[in-house]
């Protein structure tokens, strides 16, 4: 019995892999899934040599993960968002038609993200919005196998593997593409943590450069944490006592880094870009972003200090507004714990890939309290669900107390994690996504430029109004400005946009907004969207002409109100009524 | 002494608690030195300074692991190594620190709240030293002789009314400098129940 039984264990990735097969086919599953059923009970007796391989386990179950991905995330059809979508789209149409990066446009998530992937894919597939949505459904899928990756590096106990995985789903219950290459450089660096070899720490910090010139704020997380954590690990691992390889380690990390961003600044200084590419990457994003993008996150030192014990407590376990605060405390606690065990000489296994996840994770956290809301939080604050599972493992096996502190530790994670809830909606998605995928495409609606994707029947007469209106008033090689921060119209108009930034918040500080008078006094885009008629003219409660009064005053002085179109202000240019000075 | 809590975490906790205040006085610091935001958004709207909430973050991802670091590992083992004869764990001091925390929560400013957690710590640290040359300090304890006990009533009213006459009772520092001085005094009027000590006085 016994025995059957470890025979069946060697073969679980064969049933992992039939089953994965039957979610990307539902018409076969059935078959597939009888197989699976038949080769788990029968191949041990039929097969008398051994069943497992090395590495067959793991690749089936990233497989099977990224058919689950791919099954929630391939969407074809659904509303366009025409302004998260319609930064990429309309960034990849400019570099479609040879625009620069940096100079023709203003990539403030990164190069790759906003429409520089893209680009290289619709010259291969078509500018369509279905080669767009194809890929970033890939991507996402892949950055769900990049986290498992990560988790499953961080533990050897396959239990404990996948509780660190769901401890990060809790926290992020979907990905995002952009943190694909990002939770692959995780992995990496656990890896490297884990043997120590110069190589491993080189590939990471290879892997944590590239997503640097794909989603730049994630690459400086990784390549900040990866670096810290590097050159601190071993030093930990000594007891405090030495550096130990930790400068060899930093040293690796940074070089990998370094070697793989020559290709991307070459093709940047190839069409002029690296010094633009610096300039806004590392002194006007940086400098603006805070302010722009920025969203308050409460105080924690006026929750803690707060006299009534209960309220403090209870702001932690229940209010959204301190999920923060809440993550700051568990990475604090699980650093400290990091330190102690070092100091006291025990820190070894588990405690140096852990290490590496709480430095990343710090870094994150920047992210988390930048903009400050639900979104973010579940974006940047991913990464502290390894440290998590991490510290509720040292609880566990705690030599003194481990059963109170287990359960301490447990309590205090179950307060923000719900384990239960995140897994039904997890495989809520996986079983909904065929029929979400099919009932969109029933009610979705082709319009130009989509390929075989939809948007919405309301959105697609939307469009199909406004472009009517602006082929009937514009030229073929005429073009309209857009101050309604819908950037998506550009893409499906079929228009190119005639300033480098994609939304008002990108322009507000003066010099950038005296960029954008300019380029508007050359181009002369016949109409402008004045507004858009909807949130996106507000975002934050602040308009757009609160954000970027110059530009304002300049439409006001150039062009005239000159209808509505589905809620959208049109102005037309006035003519001859060139304002010989903008406030 | 053997401890039934694991290695490092009476110190670690009370140093990483007793550090908790620091979080407002980076707060304080940040918001008096760095400037508010220059371009409209949210922040500028609700009148909030990032830089503030990023000193917080930098405090509590920081500061607070090494303060559980010292207090729950460097500083007991470095007097370990120093202090002679068995007593009480020197993580202890760390446990006394931690007292600024409910301190602070009090209401008391943090940097008093600190300085209280400190001097509290200090004491406490120098009690330990000394208390380890000596028998346990349960072998020293005697019953207290009742005749000071009408003398020092008398001496506690007549402080009491000497805070109530003056205007000590509105000053907010007084509070905490008492606070400071009852926890730093403590260490020293324990050690006078001392055989040695009460033979002296």
């Amino acid at each position: 019995m016994t025995s059957s039984f470890s025979r069946a264990g060697e073969i679980t990735w064969l049933p992992l892999s039939f089953s994965s097969a039957a979610i990307a086919f539902p018409r076969a599953a059935p078959v597939l899934l009888a197989t699976a059923l038949f080769l788990f009970l029968a191949l041990p007796g039929l097969a008398p040599a051994a069943l497992v391989r090395p590495g067959l386990l793991p690749v089936a179950a990233a497989l099977f993960l990224f058919v689950c991905g791919l099954t929630i995330f391939v969407q074809p059809g659904g509303a366009l968002d025409l302004f998260e979508d319609g930064q990429i789209l309309a960034a990849a149409d400019t570099y479609s038609s040879g625009g620069r990066p940096y100079i023709d446009t203003y990539p403030i998530h990164g190069w790759g993200a906003d429409g520089g992937l893209d680009a290289f894919l619709f010259r291969i597939f078509g500018a369509t919005v279905e080669t767009f949505r194809f890929r970033r459904a890939v991507m996402t899928a892949a950055a769900l196998v990049a986290l498992a990756a990560a988790a499953a590096a961080l533990f050897e106990p396959i239990a404990w593997k996948g509780l660190a995985l769901l401890a990060a789903l809790c926290l992020c219950p979907f990905p995002s593409e952009r943190q694909t290459l990002a939770f692959a450089a995780l992995f990496l660096l656990l890896l490297a943590a884990r043997s120590g070899r110069a190589r491993d720490f080189a590939a990471a910090g290879a892997l944590a450069a590239c997503e640097l010139f794909y989603s730049f704020d994630l690459g400086l997380v990784l390549l900040s944490g990866g670096l810290v954590g590097s050159s601190t690990r071993s030093l930990l691992a000594s007891g405090l006592r030495r550096l130990g390889s930790g400068p060899r380690d930093a040293l690796a990390f940074a070089g990998g880094a370094l070697a793989a961003s020559l290709p991307f600044l070459a093709l940047l200084a190839g069409s002029g870009a690296a010094l633009p590419f610096l300039r806004a990457s590392f002194v006007e994003i940086p400098g603006a972003i805070g302010d722009v993008w920025g969203i308050p996150a409460p105080s924690a030192s006026a929750l803690l200090s707060q006299p009534d014990s209960r309220a403090t407590l209870l702001a932690i376990a229940a209010d959204p507004a301190q999920f923060g605060s809440y993550l700051l405390i568990v990475l604090s606690a699980a650093a400290a714990v990091a330190l102690l065990r070092s100091a006291n000489g025990v820190f070894g296994g588990v405690d140096g890939p852990a290490w590496m996840s709480i430095v990343v994770a710090a870094a994150a956290m920047r992210g988390v309290l930048g903009r400050a809301d639900a979104g973010h939080l579940a974006f940047y604050g991913v990464f502290a669900g390894l440290p998590a599972a991490w510290l509720l493992y040292r609880a566990s096996r705690a030599q003194k107390g481990r059963v109170v502190l287990t359960g301490v530790v447990l309590l205090v994670l179950l307060l923000r994690l719900r384990p239960s809830s995140t897994l039904s909606l997890e495989v809520g998605a996986v079983i909904g996504g065929a029929n979400a995928r099919e009932a969109r495409a029933k009610e979705g609606v082709l319009v130009p430029r989509s390929g075989g994707a939809t948007v919405s029947a309301e959105q697609a007469a939307e469009l199909a109004a406004l472009r009517t209106y602006f082929d009937s008033m514009l030229g073929p090689k005429e073009t309209f400005f857009d101050f309604g921060n819908e950037p998506g119209l550009y893409f499906l108009l079929n228009r190119r946009i005639p300033v480098r930034f994609t939304s008002v918040p990108c322009y507000e500080s003066g010099e950038q907004q005296d960029e954008v008078i300019a380029r508007l006094e050359r181009e002369r885009p016949p109409l402008a969207v004045l507004a858009s008629g909807s949130g996106r003219d507000a975002f934050d409660g602040v308009s757009n002409r609160e954000r970027a009064p110059r530009v304002a005053a300049y439409l006001d002085a150039t062009y005239e109100p000159f209808g509505e179109i589905r809620g959208r202000k049109i102005g037309r240019r006035r003519t001859g009524a060139i304002p010989s000075r903008i406030p | 002494m053997a401890s039934r809590a694991p290695l490092g975490l009476i110190g670690g906790v009370g140093g990483f608690l007793g550090a908790l205040p620091i979080v407002s006085v980076a707060r304080h610091l940040t918001t008096r030195l760095a400037p508010g935001p220059q371009l409209p958004g949210a922040e500028r709207l609700a009148g909030d300074l990032k830089a503030a909430t990023f000193a917080e973050a930098g405090v509590l991802l920081l500061l607070l692991p090494l303060f559980a670091l010292v207090f729950g590992g460097l500083l007991p083992r470095w007097l370990e190594r120093r202090a002679a004869g068995d007593g009480p764990s020197f993580e202890w001091i760390g446990g006394v620190f931690s007292v600024a925390f409910p301190v602070w929560r009090s209401g008391v400013p943090a940097r008093w709240a600190l300085s209280a957690g400190l001097a509290a710590a200090l004491g406490f640290a120098a009690f330990l030293l000394h208390s380890r040359r000596r028998p346990p300090l349960t072998n020293r304890l005697r019953a207290p002789r009742a005749e000071p006990i009408g003398r020092l009533i008398a001496t506690a009213a007549a402080w009491e009314l000497a805070r109530r006459a003056s205007a000590c009772g509105y000053d907010p520092d007084f509070t905490p400098l008492c606070v400071v001085a009852l926890l730093a005094a403590i260490p020293f009027f324990v050690q006078t129940f001392a055989p040695g000590a009460r033979s002296r006085t």
